[in-house]
């Protein structure tokens, strides 16, 4: 009979580790937040069964990939072009998804769907506070135009579920979709503004790694990376300095479109000149932020380049150089803009390193929620160790994928193994995850002194 | 060099890649009347057609406060609106404005002294 009751005890014990804090008031921000949280992942809009979520997945730093893709089962509704048959022609073009993570869009307007459209990469949805403002108004999507009624991050969803949610290319409001409501555009708007930081680096940063400061420096530089005068702080906006104090996040004609041999015109497959904001475009697209480049390739808005280091190499060709964006640089400096080898690897280093410092914090941030028991139901909780562990594993491969700071990933490696064992552990979750969230904070110390 | 650079930036920023920002108007098409985000009845106006000039590309609409005279240029993007009949939407012109018509007027700049920048007709049979 003892034996039972102190049994009894254990489980209640292990059962009340598993739950979340006793019910506190509702923060309503919160609870706004939890709501677009909901329908982002779950809302079809009475639509083709894809919801936010099915291009924007929480697993893959809200966007998407071949390499993402090519884990998706077959019926998934990301590849709906491929088994309803009302979507077969001129929705997707299920090669180039499958093989660059292309996505048909018809930016220039729906009279002619064989052959206006345009096919681009999915932007991820973090940091949104700091790149979608702008002097001159919202700028979302790769155009900077890609919201329709004001323009708003909030008006954006409406806008996708006509695009990319309907059962079939006829687009009527209430029998291929419903549009979403304005308390859901609300809730949505809430949650994609929650994900990710909700702060601006203040650059330089007290780097350790001899490369990646190296990088930053270059980066930094006017003379020779010239980078920051986009990417403010890495991030999306343009230099106060140079372009005014509230100017923000801006479009640009890099020259993306001028590539040669871009991955998906060498399949013979119909990709129209994309012409950017505007229709007609102007050329210009929207300037995104860096701090969470490294883990959401490809890169540019068609998914030309691959690697981080093939998209710092792009600056240093011609197509940049003979662009408007380019030429506005060489007038302004004197020069184009020229880097070597090494150079480009250090520029890519430090983009390698402040993603991997971001990384880092997202999982502290959702480690010490889960130790605090900062969570409303069970599921949540399990959340948060699973995104912690994404994190983490992107941090690894960030890091590893530049040859960078083996300590750090070392750390990380074991951290990655605690926050696994928190998550299937009984009794002992609290404690692998304080002893998962030391050693991020020993990786992060690898990186940069500490503040 | 610095304030070369930053006279070129501000200079160039001025002339046009700071693009006036505006919002897409493709998927405007599928959206019905009195529903465009964030704009319908804030900066729009809804009213019914009283007149049409095909000649000057003009129309007046009116509603509950007045009238508004609406000119209508090659930019103007006139959208059919017959998602009330569950058929599909689609492109139109000055000609498929007719007295009596309900309709959502988007003015350029959402300044009612500049042409329309949209128009949504409702079409009921």
């Amino acid at each position: 009979m003892k034996k039972v009751v102190v049994l009894i005890c254990w489980v209640m014990l292990a059962v009340g580790c598993h739950l979340p804090s006793p019910t506190q008031p509702p923060d309503p921000d919160e609870a706004l937040i939890t709501r677009g949280k909901e329908i982002f992942f779950n809302e079809t809009f009475g639509g083709n069964g894809r919801t936010c979520g099915s291009c924007h997945p929480a697993e893959n730093n809200f966007t998407i990939d071949p390499a993402f893709i090519a884990t998706l089962p077959a019926d998934d509704p990301l590849f709906v072009a491929e088994f309803n048959p009302a979507l077969k022609e001129n929705f997707e073009n299920p090669r180039l998804m499958r093989e660059f993570g292309l996505i048909t869009e018809n930016l220039d307007g729906f009279d002619d769907l064989a052959n206006k459209f345009t096919l681009r990469g999915v932007p991820h949805t973090l940091g949104l506070h700091f790149t979608v403002n702008s002097g001159l108004g919202p700028r979302t999507g790769w155009s900077g135009d890609g919201a329709p009624g004001d323009g708003s991050m909030r008006s954006f969803a409406t806008g996708a579920v006509i695009q990319h949610f309907t059962k079939t290319l006829n687009r009527v409001a209430g029998v291929d979709f419903r549009l979403p409501t304005a308390a859901e555009l609300d809730a949505l708007e809430a949650f994609q503004f929650s994900l990710g930081r909700q702060k601006e680096l203040n650059l330089p940063l007290p780097l350790k790694g001899t490369v990646a400061k190296r990088g930053q420096d270059l980066f930094n530089s006017p003379t020779e990376g010239k980078c920051f005068a986009c990417h403010f702080n890495a991030g999306a906006n343009g230099a106060p300095n140079l372009f005014g104090p509230n100017a923000g996040n801006l479009n640009f004609d890099s020259g993306v479109e001028d590539l040669p041999d871009q991955p998906q015109d060498l399949t013979g497959e119909l990709v129209p000149p994309d012409d950017g904001f505007g229709t007609p475009g102007d050329g210009t697209f929207n300037t995104p932020s860096l701090v969470e480049a490294a883990d959401s390739g490809p890169f540019f808005h068609n998914n030309a380049i691959e690697t981080i280091e093939g998209a710092v190499g792009f600056y240093d060709g011609e197509s940049f150089n003979n662009s408007p964006a380019g030429q506005l640089i060489k007038n302004a400096t004197g020069s184009g803009i020229e880097l070597d080898g090494t150079q480009i690897v250090e520029i890519a280093a430090f983009l390698r390193v402040i993603n991997t410092l971001e990384n880092i914090r997202q999982s502290i941030e959702m480690l010490e929620k889960f130790a605090a028991r900062n969570f409303q139901t069970v599921n949540a909780g399990e959340d948060l160790l699973n995104s912690a562990l994404v994190e983490t594993r992107d941090s690894i491969m960030v890091l590893k994928g530049g040859g960078l700071h083996p300590e750090a990933v070392m750390y990380l490696e074991k951290a990655k193994k605690l926050t696994n064992k928190a998550m299937h552990s009984i009794f002992s979750r609290a404690r692998h995850t304080r002893e998962a969230i030391k050693l991020q904070e020993k990786a992060r110390n690898e990186l940069v002194e500490a503040s | 060099m610095m304030k070369r650079m930053i006279f070129v930036a501000i200079t160039v920023g001025l002339l046009g890649i700071l693009s006036h920002a505006i919002a897409e108007k493709t998927t405007e098409l599928y959206i019905p009347l009195g529903q465009s985000p964030g704009v319908s009845a804030k900066l729009t106006v809804i009213g019914k057609i009283e007149q049409v000039d095909s000649q000057n590309g003009a129309l007046t609409l009116s509603d509950a406060s007045g009238s508004y005279d609406v000119r209508v240029t090659n930019q103007t993007m006139i959208f059919l609106d017959k998602s009330g009949l569950n058929q599909k939407n689609a492109y139109g012109t000055l000609a498929d404005c007719k007295n009596g018509m309900t309709a959502e007027v988007r003015f350029e700049n959402d300044d009612r002294g500049r042409p329309a920048e949209w128009i949504k007709l409702q079409v009921v049979r």
